[in-house]
């Protein structure tokens, strides 16, 4: 059985990127006024001898200054010079067209394509030997090393770069949540104490919190946290994650008042990460409404996949979970969700197993990420891998064991081995009903009387089946137990 | 609005000094750098030629305050003559030093300062738009010399601030030379244009100076600067590009200074990535034999850090920290080197 659950406990914990993504500092705000003008740069003369020239050498020179400033006094003269660069290109330099593509857009420095990790970890392994200062490549080579699964030199990575620039913002941000992605939650503290920046700068303060209260301790920076966001020293932008870890705080400690008053000074100018949170304070914890045109912040990708799933908008679910993926490729939430809708929703098996195998790269051994891609596997046909894989299967948690019964009881019924499969169903049925488990025994049931029907519609086994779910359904609204229902319904042709 | 159309516009044919025969008017920008105009010509005297710079006062007309106008029009001409003049009795070998000087007209709206320097063949920018190229041992040659102009310079506690391949001016096949001190820093000197975030060009400013990172020590802040500016001049001529440009052209917009916010420290991990990459294709670009030495060369000078700038072991001898005889021995070797493979 593929299954899966929202987080009841989400904090805000920070987000990683590649230092290339534009989200990676998130300054939210420009600087108001340029700190030089044309004639700083000497743009009259430049131009002028372009005008005259229309030499590659002049051309660069103008797009230079230009890059320099910021401005361009004379866009049509700009696009003349790079259309002179783009026309020696087999002549020119790569320099030269990077600053005609810097300045056109069509290029800047991109965001690291992932499609070849292990040729992308070569190069700045290569840089990094040259360059060994440079944090963010550290941080870049960290990023991809937990894409391949390789922790312990992620890990190195991580605090080499921290070694190098332990107090700037990014770079504490994404140690963090690199900790916490391989369950060290005392080196995540251990990073925000480290930084000078900390108790100053309100992105590490929300990250502090956070941190804190997932570890289920207090943090000393809740006062001064207060005291920060009332005295309106920063913008709505850069206090957006404290108030919520504010918010989230007073959340779970029932004190609803006051978390729906923080959590509103975090939807000034929120980032996707507190609208997600917002919406768990809303839909988990309901302390506030919460305002679907908040789904239509940029990049808001964690609280739309929840938000649809919730209401039964499975394409728009998946849709959003494949996108939260691609935008934390390492983080396992996504994954397990999209995989599951890829096969539950939209009986997409071989999609499901291409993100639940992929992801399994980057978290090795994960059980529900392990559960999903044996399930997709069953589908697909591949059923030795599907044993094997289960055999392999750790089970730490109630929902993985019931979750991995149910799966067993799926292999064993396609392999025709029919007594057996019954007996993993039940077996799932009967712990997730144990520990009162409602929607997962709902759901393993379901799954159970669908093999039945598919083995034979009229059989006592699959009277019997149904009778369990009618039982196991009764009072459960939840959209993905509806669902999977209406797969049962449709199985039986009704 | 001046037109720059003032007396020193109308020199031709003029004898100024000493014989000096004024004898061709030079294409003029539309703009003298910051907003003073001066024209350039080239004088004549017994079959010998010079470059002759001369400034006047027409663009007092269109500043508001014309005192201080004409004050800062005058500084800064007597700043670089008396400059230039230092650099003559000191025999600063690698640095375009002044023929003469002198001053034409009595009244105020005659008045022409005049420079008169020595006559390159050519400078790098010019040979660039010409679409020619400079050979790898002819720019390593040239990186040579003019490391060695800057440490002249830097002996007499003077900072160029505007190395640039338009100051660098070439006489004959394997002679260069640094021009232009109309932007030079002297310790314990004043000029109106120390005001200045960015002396020089801003194509070509050290990266900190972008992001309004100014450190108070005259050394760090103007020596640092020449180091930058030279990592950045060796950059250019094996690469085409500035190296300022070159790293910027890797950021994305918002990390860019016109639209960054924060310090420099905040954006400074984003542009030693961006360095690292930069240096990284400047290395695959030059031959084997020396890519790593040169490489380490311009990463060195060009450091983020302008207190970390120089060679690592100024720090630990009795050079100061900027001194620039490691690298001008080192260059003049790979120069030679180069030269050696060619022959």
């Amino acid at each position: 059985m593929s299954s899966f659950k929202e987080e009841p406990n989400r904090r805000i914990i920070p987000r990683w990127w590649t230092s290339s993504d534009p989200r990676a500092l998130a300054p939210g705000r420009v600087r108001q006024s340029p700190l030089f003008d044309a004639e700083t740069a000497e743009w009259s003369e430049k131009a002028l001898r372009f005008r005259r020239s229309g030499s590659s050498s002049d051309a660069i020179e103008l797009l230079s200054a230009a890059l320099t400033l910021g401005s361009i006094p004379d866009p049509e003269l700009i696009r003349a010079a790079v259309d002179v660069i783009m026309a020696a290109s087999s002549k020119t330099s790569d320099p030269a067209l990077e600053l005609a593509r810097a300045l056109t857009g069509s290029g800047t420095r991109s965001l690291v394509p992932l499609l070849h990790k292990e040729q992308l970890i070569r190069q700045l392994r290569a840089r990094l030997n040259l360059c060994p200062r440079d944090a963010l490549g550290w941080l870049d080579l960290a990023f991809l090393q937990c894409l391949t699964g390789n922790r312990e030199k992620a890990r190195r990575s991580v605090e080499t770069a921290l070694g190098l620039n332990p107090n700037h913002r990014y770079i504490t941000r994404s140690s963090v949540r690199f900790f916490v992605h391989v369950g060290d939650l005392d080196a995540a503290l251990y990073a925000l104490l480290r930084s000078a920046a900390t108790t100053t700068d309100p992105w590490l303060m929300a990250a502090d919190i956070a941190m804190h209260h997932l570890c289920e301790k207090s943090s000393e920076l809740v006062r001064p946290a207060r005291h920060f966001l009332s005295s309106q020293q920063r913008s709505p932008r850069d206090i957006s994650e404290l108030a919520s870890a504010l918010g989230t705080l007073e959340a779970v400690a029932g004190n609803h008042r006051l978390a729906r008053r923080f959590f509103k000074a975090a939807l000034v100018d929120p980032t996707e990460n507190s609208v997600a949170q917002v919406r768990w304070g809303a839909e988990v914890a309901h302390v506030i409404q919460f305002d679907p045109k908040l789904l239509l912040a940029e990049h808001s990708y964690e609280a739309q996949c929840w938000h649809a799933f919730g209401s039964g908008d499975w394409n728009a679910a998946y849709d959003a979970a494949v996108a939260w993926l691609e935008d934390q490729p390492f983080s396992t939430t996504p994954a397990i969700l999209a995989s599951y809708l890829a096969a539950i929703a939209r009986e997409d098996y071989a999609k499901s197993k291409e993100i639940a195998d992929s992801s399994l790269a980057a978290n090795p051994g994960n059980p529900m990420l392990t559960n999903n891609l044996a399930y997709a596997l069953i589908h697909v046909g591949e059923l030795e891998r599907s044993r094997r894989l289960l055999a392999s299967m750790a089970t730490n948690d109630i929902v993985s064991r019931v979750s991995k019964l149910a799966t067993s009881g799926l292999l064993a019924f396609r392999a025709g081995e029919y007594e057996v499969g019954r007996k993993h169903y039940r077996a799932s049925i009967e712990a997730a009903h144990s520990r009162g488990l409602r929607r997962l025994h709902a759901k393993a049931s379901i799954f159970y009387a669908m093999e039945e029907a598919r083995l034979d519609r009229l059989s006592e086994h699959t009277v019997s089946a149904l009778k369990q779910v009618l039982a196991a359904c009764e009072g459960i609204a939840d959209a993905d137990v509806k669902q999977v229902r209406d797969k049962l319904s449709s199985s039986l042709g009704e | 609005m001046a037109s720059g159309l003032g007396p020193a516009a109308g020199l031709l044919g003029t004898t100024v000094l000493d014989g000096w025969k004024v004898v061709e008017q030079l294409p003029r920008p539309s703009n003298g750098t910051g907003g003073y105009f001066s024209t350039g010509y080239i004088a004549e005297k017994s079959g010998s030629r010079a470059f002759l710079k001369a400034t006047d006062l027409s663009g007092v007309s269109a500043s508001r305050d014309t005192a201080q106008a004409i004050k800062r029009i005058t500084e800064s001409h007597v700043f670089e003559r008396d400059l230039l003049s230092t650099c003559k009795q000191k025999k600063l070998r690698r640095v375009v030093t002044a023929i003469g000087n002198g001053t034409i007209g009595s009244r105020p709206d005659e008045l022409v300062f005049f420079l008169l320097f020595e006559l390159a063949d050519s400078d790098v920018r010019r040979i660039w738009a010409a679409g020619e190229q400079l050979t790898f041992a002819i720019s390593l040659r040239i990186a040579h010399h003019i490391s060695s102009a800057l440490m002249q310079l830097h002996g007499i506690a003077v900072a160029h601030q505007d190395l640039k391949p338009s100051n660098v001016l070439l006489f004959g096949p394997k002679d260069s030379k640094l021009a232009d001190l109309g932007r030079a820093s002297a310790l314990g000197l004043t000029a109106t244009h120390d005001e200045l975030l960015v002396a020089g060009d801003l194509s070509y400013a050290p990266l900190e100076l972008m992001y309004g990172h100014v450190l108070p020590d005259w050394k760090t802040r103007r020596l640092g600067c020449d180091l930058y500016l030279l990592g950045s001049f060796l950059f250019q001529l094996l690469r085409g590009t500035a190296l300022t440009p070159a790293v910027l052209a890797k950021l994305d917009r918002r990390f860019r200074p016109d639209q960054f916010p924060g310090r420099y420290e905040d954006v400074l991990p984003h542009l030693e990535s961006a360095f690292a990459e930069a240096l990284q294709q400047f290395q695959s670009d030059i031959p084997e034999w020396c890519a790593s030495k040169i490489r380490g060369i311009v990463a060195q000078l060009c450091n983020l850090k302008p207190e970390e700038r120089g060679h690592p072991r100024n720090l630990s001898g009795t050079l100061n920290r900027f001194s620039l005889e490691r690298y001008v021995s080192e260059l003049d070797l790979l120069a030679t080197r180069a030269e050696l493979r060619i022959n």
